[in-house]
């Protein structure tokens, strides 16, 4: 095994770490919506979401910078450039994620100095890290970027999904430079800040999972790498040509020029003509191996990639994101819902594809099969459709009383709190966070034990399949 | 747009895709599992389909740029699923020739064909 993919093993680990994490502060945002004075004063809601959040971001972020470790050094035939560097700075980004948690956990707001911008909290959403712990990650993913890129020049091996992973890396690393600057002018900070947050999962993200999951089709279902290649140049083209302009969507409401309602409407609109372009693939590939492969979780996460994708980003986002809707659903549990969603089907489920594959290769599995996927699939996916249903009727519930009705008043919001279908889908979703962190539980166990401590019924051993 | 035109019509957004979606599974399942009798179904579908964006232009407050939109995307997504099912048939048919060192076949009609010989 390469360095490299030992590194990518520290990272898949950390990854599920994070996961759970970010399942356990999301498990508690949810309970203070059905009892707000929980932990108040103590450790409070928004504390706990922006750990969540920032967990989220992480988490997933670690199992792409893991999926890439473990597949370039298959790709380019040779270990990975500036492995070592590598191998220190995941130390350093535990390291940082442990600090800025702590401090979030610990101190968690300050003056609005530039002590505090530097060394508590940046007070952007989703991009919460002080700046020091912002240029540690961007140091991380630039000598990721390095180790890519460098490995590819010098094995000369410039395959197409190589070429369109380091045309990746640069906006991957450019837009997050989006997460330092502090513009006192709201609209313009708002316009720099969905670069960051929309560009970053709706391109570039899209694209490296895009790369990660031809690799993994590759290695799972032995597909030709002309037939992959082929296909991610085409989702390529049509994710970033409906994606980029689809920024818009994110323009509505925050003092952009009027426009960005036709452009963000238009190209969000069309979002979700690919998405149905990868189902019909996730079905062809499903069809042609008859449902079977020598990784069913794999390969069970990989088709649930393509669903969740479809109608988590496809459906749910194309309910609200027209601007007559928009109006009054934006940033309600409608939102919520639509993020949940696509967040776990575009990504989460291609990461826990990319680990299972890792686990078969280091375990020495011929095949991986038994109950423990099973379960974990089941409620991981059961926990999701759950919440993410009754964050829909209560999204629709806060957009019909509180927005059409209320006019957005502080009173409007106050008497949505008393409203049964809101209340009661507040309680469903922390119910099916529940089914969910469980899920996580059974994953976690499976990922752990699989091939190692359970038997040749639940994973075969390559010396259990050869005799 | 009152409160329940607001719900109604995002309603209607979301099974207008979900639909689509439906059809596109039905299509590709037909074609996979060679079940010709799931084509009628994903054909109902995608008349549902074509149902709600009916539904859409003539009875929401939708904008007239956002119901033009909506038509042009329904005859795209009527479109999508056998476009694509003939490219992957014909990427993978284009693959195979050249392992074998033939010259690429031409996209035939039936390729669900091809998937049955692979078995």
């Amino acid at each position: 095994m390469y360095r490299s993919q030992r590194l990518a093993l520290k990272y898949f680990a950390a990854a599920v770490v994070l996961f759970g994490v970010m399942t356990l502060f999301g498990l508690s945002s949810a309970f203070y919506f059905v009892h707000p004075t929980f932990l108040l004063n103590t450790f409070n809601f928004n504390t706990s979401k922006i750990l969540h959040i920032n967990t989220l971001v992480l988490w997933l972020l670690m199992g792409f910078f893991g999926s890439v470790y473990w597949f370039l050094p298959g790709e380019t035939g040779r270990e990975v450039e500036g492995i070592g560097a590598a191998e220190v700075l995941f130390w350093v980004f535990c390291v940082v994620i442990a600090v800025v948690a702590a401090v979030f956990i610990v101190v968690q707001y300050g003056p609005g100095t530039e002590f505090t911008l530097w060394f508590i909290n940046q007070g952007r959403k989703y991009v919460e890290a002080p700046r020091w712990a912002a240029i540690a990650i961007v140091v991380v993913a630039l000598v990721f970027a390095y180790n890519v890129i460098a490995s590819t020049v010098k094995s000369r091996n410039y395959s197409g999904i190589l070429m369109v992973l380091i045309l990746d890396l640069i906006p991957l690393c450019v837009l997050y430079l989006d997460a330092f600057p502090r513009i006192t002018n709201m609209s313009k900070d708002l316009f720099w800040w969905w670069w960051l947050v929309h560009l970053w999962v709706e391109a570039t993200w899209e694209i490296l999972i895009g790369c990660i999951m031809a690799w993994a089709l590759m290695d799972l279902l032995g597909s030709s790498r002309r037939v992959v290649e082929s296909w991610l140049y085409v989702e390529v083209a049509l994710v970033l040509g409906t994606g980029i302009l689809g920024l818009g969507h994110h323009y509505f409401w925050i003092g952009t020029p009027r426009y960005w309602l036709g452009v963000g409407g238009f190209f969000s609109a069309l979002e979700p003509l690919p998405l149905l372009g990868m189902v019909i693939h996730a079905i062809y590939d499903a069809g042609v191996n008859h449902m079977q492969a020598s990784n069913r979780p794999a390969f069970y996460w990989m088709l649930a990639e393509a669903f969740g994708n479809f109608i988590g980003a496809g459906v749910f986002g194309f309910m609200m994101t027209l601007p007559q809707i928009n109006l009054y659903s934006h940033g309600t549990q409608w939102t919520a819902s639509h993020g949940h969603f696509a967040f776990w089907g575009a990504y989460a489920c291609g990461v826990i594809t990319v680990i299972y594959l890792a686990v078969q290769k280091t375990r020495g599995c011929s095949r991986l099969d038994g109950r423990a996927w099973k379960w974990s699939f089941a409620l991981l996916n059961l926990g999701m459709l759950g919440m993410v249903g009754a964050l829909l009727v209560a999204g629709i519930d806060q957009a019909f009383f509180e927005r059409a009705l209320g006019g957005s008043t502080w009173s409007a919001f106050v008497a949505l709190q008393h409203q049964p279908w809101y209340t009661e889908g507040m309680w469903a979703r922390f119910l099916f966070g529940l089914v969910f962190t469980a899920g996580f539980a059974v994953l976690a166990y499976d990922l752990i034990t699989l091939g190692r401590i359970r038997g040749v019924e639940e994973a075969e051993p390559v010396k259990a399949a050869a005799a | 747009m009152t409160a329940y035109a607001m719900v109604g019509t995002a309603l209607l957004l979301g099974a207008f895709v979900l639909l689509a979606g439906l059809y596109g599974l039905l299509y590709s399942l037909a074609m996979v599992l060679e079940r010709p009798r799931l084509r009628p179904a994903a054909f109902a579908c995608y008349a549902l389909h074509f149902g709600v964006m009916a539904v859409l232009v003539i009875a929401t407050p939708l904008g007239g740029w956002w119901k033009i939109l909506i038509v042009g995307s329904c005859l795209a997504y009527f479109a999508i699923p056998p476009i694509t099912w003939r490219y992957l048939v014909s990427l993978h048919r284009e693959e195979e020739g050249s392992h074998h060192g033939r010259k690429p076949r031409k996209h035939v009609a039936r390729p669900v064909v091809s998937i049955r010989s692979r078995a």
